[in-house]
């Protein structure tokens, strides 16, 4: 047996709750009235009641919605409830009740609620057959029309069933209302959210969603929001007109998925923009690089024609001289050791012309000619073959070779012309009467060979360039040092193929060291 | 007997000139820079120069704009000898002043004709 004394009446239809809780008083039961189901969410935080009776018809929140959150909420559930539901919505709305009471007269109303107040209190089936026979004949209220039911209930679905979530809030900002994706998003049952402030429940989306009732709505949609980790997107729509507004709703969607891709889509965008600017740059760089090879290409041409003619004006010049003028037999010899010197300075030439276009096919070590030679006897041979150079300027070739002999497998004509380019450069670099330190010296798995000159040194800047192809330091230099501008490169490349290394120590006013290291002869190691 | 100065800084080249022109019955100094030149065209004053252009310090340019703008020398004529074939090369001298313009490799009999014109 249940004790039904507190029992709250839910009615918009004033008439009705006040017979009802007039008629309730007299039985001796405690009702309470309310004309909202906002007022009646808000009481329950303060004790539920034994019984509530809802009307279809309620201010702001209706009745059907209101009994079935009551009875989705495991807090709620038991609370008994009669449902009263005009005879034309009966076929289109169902709402979970314990007892649902068609309302017809007001006068048969009252004895319907009383006996399904002894039914629900003895625990007994109501006997709704009977008293739809009873309600027959009596005299109808006005309802509203079945459209109005129809209408009212395609909202509700539209509503209720939406994938996005929707709150509805009055005109006074209050939320009357949640759909079952709201609750989703927000994580919270709609019991605890409905009947409050919105700006009190959200208040971090003040700025964002600024709702002034009685002016007209100024937000631009959709608003995105922060909720608990997750992205809203928001859009509001207000109804009624805009000096009175009759409330808002806010339809939400969660696009945190959306602005991950789109964020990970800007990065990528992002990251893609930066490499193509990185490749452009290297392309812009890489083509400056091959303007300036092409450039150094046609200084090297129109130098080699330079240097070429000059020993070619002397041959022609003493050979013409010799074939038209009578010349002593003295005379003869000096100008034929002429045109011979002369034909030897082209000849290097030629060779370093040679040399540059099979570096440039590329010389493999297929077509180096690898022998077990020692480095020291070279080495002599080379100092030998320079020092009419060096004597024409005075200058002193100071040599220090340690150990006595030291064994590599290279190209000996190769290694040879290594030398020569280094050390012969180190002479046209040099000033006259200076002296030169040439050494050669092995360091348990190189051979350290190095070239000391007193030259004016090489430029800081220009130092990592000299071994480029056809570099010459510039204008001046070329001048006053006559040379084709190839032989460093020449030499470093042979040193490449050779597994070896070559640098250049250089000092300004002081002079420039080069040191070539080129591995030992593995079999004889340090020999 | 005309005197003739020949600058440049091969020295095999100055040998060949100044035999051919000898020969010629010119009286020929010799200078292997742009410096000595100068200093010689000013202590013999002669009758022509006969200069190279591409020389370590003083250029044959240089040595060209010192003569060009000295009262004293500026008449002097300047046969240009050099291994610098390029038009422009001819044609900057040609502005500055130079009377005639051979590159080498030359034929010494045509030197000669041509030194025979100033003269």
């Amino acid at each position: 047996m249940k004790s039904l004394k507190k029992v709250w009446i839910a009615s918009g239809d004033r008439e009705t709750l006040s017979s009802l809780y007039k008629s309730l008083k007299k039985k001796g039961l405690k009702p309470s009235k309310f004309s909202d189901g906002v007022d009646i969410i808000k009481r329950l935080v303060n004790g539920a009641p034994d019984l509530i009776i809802i009307d279809f018809i309620l201010d702001s929140l209706d009745g059907a919605k209101l009994s079935r959150l009551l009875k989705s909420d495991r807090r709620y559930k038991e609370i008994p409830i009669i449902f009263l539901l005009a005879e034309e919505a009966m076929q289109i709305f169902n709402p979970p009740a314990d007892i649902t009471l068609t309302k017809i007269s007001s006068e048969n109303l009252h004895l319907k609620i009383l006996a399904a107040l002894s039914s629900i209190e003895g625990g007994k089936e109501f006997p709704s057959a009977l008293w739809d026979e009873a309600d027959k004949g009596s005299i109808k209220g006005d309802a509203a029309p079945k459209e109005m039911f129809i209408l009212k209930n395609k909202l509700d679905a539209v509503f209720e069933e939406n994938v996005s979530g929707i709150m509805e809030l009055n005109n006074v900002l209050t939320i009357i209302s949640i759909n079952i994706a709201m609750e989703r998003i927000l994580g919270r049952p709609a019991l605890d959210i409905i009947g409050n402030s919105f700006y009190r429940e959200f208040p971090e989306w003040k700025k964002k969603i600024v709702l002034s009732p009685g002016k007209s709505l100024k937000i631009k949609n959709p608003v995105l929001l922060d909720y608990n980790n997750i992205i809203l997107e928001a859009s509001v729509s207000m109804t009624g007109a805009a000096d009175a507004p009759l409330g808002y709703y806010i339809m939400f969607n969660d696009v945190t998925e959306r602005q991950k891709y789109q964020e990970k889509l800007t990065e990528y965008t992002e990251r893609l923009e930066e490499e193509v600017e990185q490749r452009v740059h290297e392309i812009k760089m890489t083509n400056r690089e091959l303007e300036r090879l092409n450039r150094m290409k046609s200084e090297f041409l129109s130098n080699v024609s330079h240097e070429m003619r000059t020993p070619l004006a002397t041959i022609k010049g003493f050979t013409e001289t010799l074939l038209n003028r009578e010349v002593s037999a003295d005379i003869q010899r000096e100008f034929l050791g002429i045109i011979s010197s002369e034909s030897n300075r082209m000849e290097r030439i030629v060779g370093d012309i040679l040399d540059i276009t099979s570096i440039k096919q590329g010389i493999t070590k297929k077509r180096l000619n690898f022998t077990k030679f020692d480095l020291v006897d070279e080495l002599k041979t080379v100092l030998k073959i320079l020092k009419p150079l060096s004597d024409k300027k005075s200058i002193t070739m100071k040599q220090k070779h340690n150990p006595a002999e030291i064994s590599i497998k290279g190209d000996r004509d190769r290694i040879r012309q290594v030398f020569i380019n280094i050390i012969e450069n180190a002479i046209k670099f040099s000033p006259e009467r200076s002296i030169i330190k040439i050494g050669l010296s092995e360091n348990g798995k190189q051979a350290v060979f190095s070239c000391a000159d007193q030259g004016a040194g090489i430029p800081r800047d220009k130092k990592d360039r000299i071994f480029e192809k056809f570099y010459m330091i510039d204008g001046s230099d070329r001048r006053a040092h006559r040379g084709t501008g190839v032989g460093l490169y020449i030499a470093s490349e042979i040193v490449k193929l050779h597994n070896g290394e070559i640098m250049v120590d250089t000092h300004k006013r002081i002079g420039s060291r080069f040191i070539v290291k080129l591995p030992l002869n593995p079999n004889n190691p340090g020999k | 007997m005309k005197k003739i100065i020949i600058i440049d800084d091969e020295n095999y080249v100055n040998r060949l000139v100044q035999f051919n022109l000898t020969e010629d019955g010119y009286e020929i100094i010799t200078a292997l820079t742009g410096q000595d030149g100068l200093r010689l065209i000013e202590e013999k004053k002669p009758d022509l120069i006969i200069l190279d252009i591409a020389m370590p310090g003083v250029d044959g340019f240089m040595v060209l704009e010192r003569l060009k703008g000295s009262e004293e020398l500026r008449n002097i004529p300047v046969l240009i000898l050099t291994a610098k074939v390029m038009d422009e090369v001819e044609q900057k001298a040609m502005d500055m002043g130079a009377d005639a313009f051979i590159t080498k490799p030359f034929s010494p009999a045509e030197l000669s004709k041509k030194v025979k014109e100033f003269f």
